[in-house]
């Protein structure tokens, strides 16, 4: 599907990263779920790892713009989220999946996923052929005009895949994309986000390693709020020991990580 | 008791009993100070027995009723316990009010409204679930307040207007105890609808 | 927006809340055509006394389609994109307005059935009473999805609806009943309310004057709802309530106080048989006319026989009915001698007069003795000297009616007997003064009929 490109859309980007977090703090309730976040992201598939309770989620969410921070710098595509920065057109660029993604019942898949095109502002003329190759891109064409409420667990994290990269999004937010997904569509699903990886930010929150491993060029690893740390996805493989806990280098890596982590800050 | 405390809770029991009373409180109240009758007729009856009847629609359901339905309690017997719980509640504080100077009259009214309607309700919970339940005791409330619509000698008319017609009406009285005795069968038997696993949003 | 409002109007509640209020407005309409049938006015107000169930409703509906955000929660997803809340409430509002818009007009494009065969007489007025309705459900939709948003819970809807039933049906009512007992006129904030559950009569319409104000006032309060509705923060909230607010007090003191009906005379303009003697009804029952006017020549002609000065004309008399009158209806003129002035008969389901039960030409017969006096109702032996002259034009003894009691079954006859027991000089004497006292508003005349005392 051809379309026109837009001036906005060859225009060299001025932000020297499309995903800027310095000092970040956001809080989740009461508690501070991010503490202090430096992050720095830039095209490419970046894998969010962490355990449970490190505030992946709540960073995701301040990404998507959807929680405001309550301290430090984020800027996302060059706009300044915790000022007042133009959020309505950095949100134009925007995808995001959230770990509970809600969606009208009733609407079909194209409806919805239409719906949200129009949303997020597409141009008119775009959104009918931008809809058609995203439901085809997460594998739905043949369910695209099923009601949501039809769909089962896997179909509808797909719909919702669907519906976050329907806007060619330039950051891509994905709040663990893969739960529900069956091994084959798992493949597919790295495929596709290696593709939209080569010229996007893509950044993947998961608890699959795997999935980072085999489809990610970078890692970022959160606990407690804080970055670990971040690099490629062969230099995590590389840091496990065979001492580590896990099944695969990544695992291993992954584990040394955390624990190192831990190490330090209890000490 | 702990666990009759958590079954109240899950399905928000007290919102209800406290909007129910409220409503009774507020009518009972305006009729009181702002009119010289003493007696809340068939309509005022049925429009406050009709909000009391769907703020205990939103207990009929609970946030998962798939998962509700795997538990292995005897959930016939509790929905109908439920039920009948309710329909007492909505009742009590009507019956209180014939104590006073305003009150809803005439007993019989009010049994038989609460009872119909109530049915309705658990019907509209059987077939659509609890969110959709208090469609069609709304509407057909909305339609017997209207002006024109009174008591009748036609039998047509005196089921489609059964909410106001006077007590001892037989076709009134038939279609209340129709209405109470299917939806509490219905309900009894079928619970709310297992919604898919997609929409499990609660409605409260 | 446009591929969005289908998408909206194909899946979201807006349709089905229509289509309930349809089904219930046309059903309604329907059980009883006899009415509005052939009388555009009619129609239009009896739409206007359904709001009394549809309004509420358009609430609940609205309420119900305002808690669909909250309920699929949809709200963390929809936070990450651009387009700003009002933008993207505005189609589903848009649906919601078209549906119930539709819906009560296909309620009054349903009622023209019974009016567009025998309709002689179009008001403009009764399109404007329509859309004022229309744009009434247009109010209560989006203010009820406003509601709905604010209190995402199951019982907004039908609390509300509640609500719209107390404040749009009871609170009008008790207001109208007090203004009665203090003998006031009706206040004008009644006109706030879009219900007219008390009708209105066939001689009646609604003056541009109120149709204006309630139209402003209904589409500032369509304007705050919608706002609410789009309302992002704080102080969206507050400026929405705006509109509402000042369209009430402008439109406030511009409703004239005392009601919504005006007497129409378009309506009471008399249309004219004239192949014989001349019959006349009003226009806005000229339908009616063919039906009439062979009973109203026969009366005409047994009382010219019979009766020295007897009328030469019939005329419908085209005073309001007293349970819909106000205070600024014109007084009646006196009815003058050669003038029979009846009252129109029954109006059918189809809109034609139903003559079933012959009770049209006693009727006619007995308006000869009969003026408008402005007075209450006739005492009763007023009303058996009515029936015993008319008795006496037939030739025939009074039948008797069902609720007599035996001694006024006794009193009529013996009435009637005495009378033609007189010489037919005497007979004819008595009821013709009988028939001037009447005309003069005395009713000694009749009364003597009963065996009163005649002075």
């Amino acid at each position: 599907m051809m379309r026109a490109v837009s001036a906005a859309e060859i225009a060299p980007t001025t932000h020297a990263w499309a995903v800027h977090a310095e000092k970040l703090v956001v809080r989740a309730g009461r508690h501070l779920a991010v503490n202090g976040l430096d992050l720095a992201l830039d095209t490419g598939v970046h894998g969010l790892l962490g355990p449970n309770g490190a505030g992946k989620t709540t960073l995701m969410r301040a990404l998507a713009t959807v929680v405001k921070p309550a301290g430090g710098r984020l800027s996302v595509l060059g706009v300044d989220v915790t000022g007042r920065g133009d959020l309505r057109r950095m949100r134009r660029g925007l995808g995001y999946l959230p770990q509970h993604f809600g969606f009208y019942p009733r609407f079909t898949v194209r409806e919805f996923v239409e719906y949200m095109a129009w949303l997020k502002e597409m141009p008119k003329s775009d959104i009918p052929g931008a809809v058609q190759r995203a439901i085809d891109r997460v594998g739905l064409t043949d369910r695209a005009d099923s009601r949501m409420k039809t769909l089962s667990g896997g179909m509808l994290r797909r719909a919702g895949i669907a519906q976050a990269i329907v806007n060619d999004p330039r950051v891509l937010l994905l709040d663990e994309p893969t739960v529900g997904l069956d091994p084959e569509q798992r493949l597919d699903f790295r495929e596709l986000l290696r593709d939209i990886g080569s010229d996007s930010c893509v950044l993947v929150s998961t608890h699959l390693v795997e999935d980072v491993a085999a489809a990610c060029t970078d890692v970022v690893l959160v606990n407690a709020g804080r970055l670990v740390w971040q690099g490629t996805t062969a230099e995590l493989a590389g840091r496990g020991g065979a001492d580590a806990a896990g099944d695969s280098a990544t695992e291993r890596g992954y584990s040394a990580l955390l624990r190192a982590h831990r190490g330090q800050v209890s000490a | 008791m702990r666990w009759l405390r958590l079954y109240l809770r899950s399905r928000r029991v007290g919102l209800a009993l406290a909007i129910s009373t409220a409503t009774a409180a507020l009518v009972w109240l305006l009729v009181l100070v702002y009119s010289d009758a003493g007696t809340i007729d068939a309509r005022g009856v049925s429009l406050t027995v009709m909000l009391a009847v769907a703020a205990f629609a939103a207990t009929l359901g609970g946030a998962d009723d798939a998962l509700d339905h795997t538990a292995s309690i005897n959930w016939p017997v509790r929905r109908a316990v439920h039920l009948l719980l309710a329909a007492a509640a909505i009742v009590a504080p009507l019956l209180l009010t014939t104590v006073t100077d305003v009150r809803f009259e005439p007993l019989t009214v009010v049994l038989r409204n609460t009872a119909g309607l109530l049915g309705l309700t658990a019907l509209g919970a059987a077939l659509l679930g609890a969110a959709r339940s208090w469609i069609a005791p709304l509407t057909w409330t909305l339609i017997s307040v209207l002006p024109f619509v009174g008591p009748s000698t036609k039998p047509a008319t005196q089921v489609a207007s059964w909410l106001v017609q006077p007590a001892g009406t037989t076709a009134a009285t038939a279609c209340a105890a129709v209405l109470a005795v299917t939806g509490l069968a219905a309900y009894t038997m079928w619970g709310c609808p297992r919604r898919p696993a997609a929409e499990t949003a609660p409605d409260h | 927006m446009g591929r969005v409002l289908r998408i909206e109007l194909r899946r979201s509640a807006a349709v089905g809340v229509a289509l309930l209020a349809l089904v219930i407005g046309a059903g309604l309409l329907v059980s009883y055509t006899e009415g509005f049938s052939g009388r555009w006015m009619q129609l239009a107000v009896s739409g206007r006394g359904m709001l009394l169930a549809l309004w509420p409703l358009a609430l609940a509906g609205g309420a119900w389609l305002g808690r669909r955000d909250a309920r699929s929660r949809v709200g963390e997803l929809f936070a990450s994109t651009g387009r700003p809340r009002w933008q993207r409430v505005l189609p589903t509002a848009a649906a919601l307005a078209v549906a119930l818009v539709a819906a009560y007009t296909l309620i009054f494009v349903v009622g023209t059935v019974w009016v567009v065969p025998t309709a002689g007489y179009f008001p403009a007025a009764s399109v404007a009473v329509t859309a004022v309705g229309a744009l009434s459900l247009v109010a209560a939709g989006w203010v009820g999805m406003a509601v709905g948003r604010a209190v995402p819970r199951l019982v907004t809807a039908p609390a509300l609806a509640v609500a719209g039933v107390a404040v749009a049906g009871l609170l009008p009512d008790w207001m109208t009943v007090n203004a009665v007992v203090a003998d006031r006129p009706a206040p004008a904030a009644l006109l706030l309310s879009p219900v007219y559950a008390s009708g209105l009569d066939d001689f009646q319409t609604v003056t541009a004057r109120v149709n204006l104000t309630q139209t402003l006032w209904l589409a500032a309060l369509a304007a705050t709802g919608l706002l609410l509705l789009g309302a992002a923060r704080r102080r969206g909230v507050a400026l929405a309530v705006l509109p509402a607010v000042l369209g009430g007090a402008v439109a406030l003191p511009l409703m004239p106080t005392g009601g919504y009906r005006a007497y129409d005379p378009g309506a009471a303009e008399l249309v004219c048989d004239d192949a014989g003697p001349q019959v006349c009804v009003a226009r806005v029952h000229a339908a009616l006319l063919p039906d009439v006017a062979g009973p109203a020549r026969q009366a005409l002609a047994m009382m010219s026989a019979k009766l020295p000065g007897a009328p030469t004309r019939a005329v419908e008399d085209r005073r309001v009915e007293s349970w819909a009158r106000s205070g600024a209806d014109p007084a009646p003129d006196p009815r003058p001698a050669d003038t029979l002035v009846f009252e129109a008969p029954v109006i059918g389901p189809s809109g034609r007069a139903d003559l079933s039960g012959d009770y049209f030409l006693p009727h006619l017969l007995e308006a000869a003795w009969r003026q408008d006096c402005g007075d209450g109702p006739d005492d009763s032996d007023t009303r058996f000297g009515r029936v015993v002259a008319t008795a006496w034009l037939t030739g025939e003894p009074p039948a008797p009616q069902d609720w007599w009691t035996p001694e006024e079954r006794a009193g009529v006859a013996g009435a009637y007997q005495a009378l033609v027991g007189l010489p037919p000089a005497e007979q004819q004497r008595r009821m013709v003064a009988a028939r001037d006292d009447a005309l003069a508003c005395r009713d000694d005349g009749l009364r003597s009929l009963m065996g009163e005392d005649v002075p």
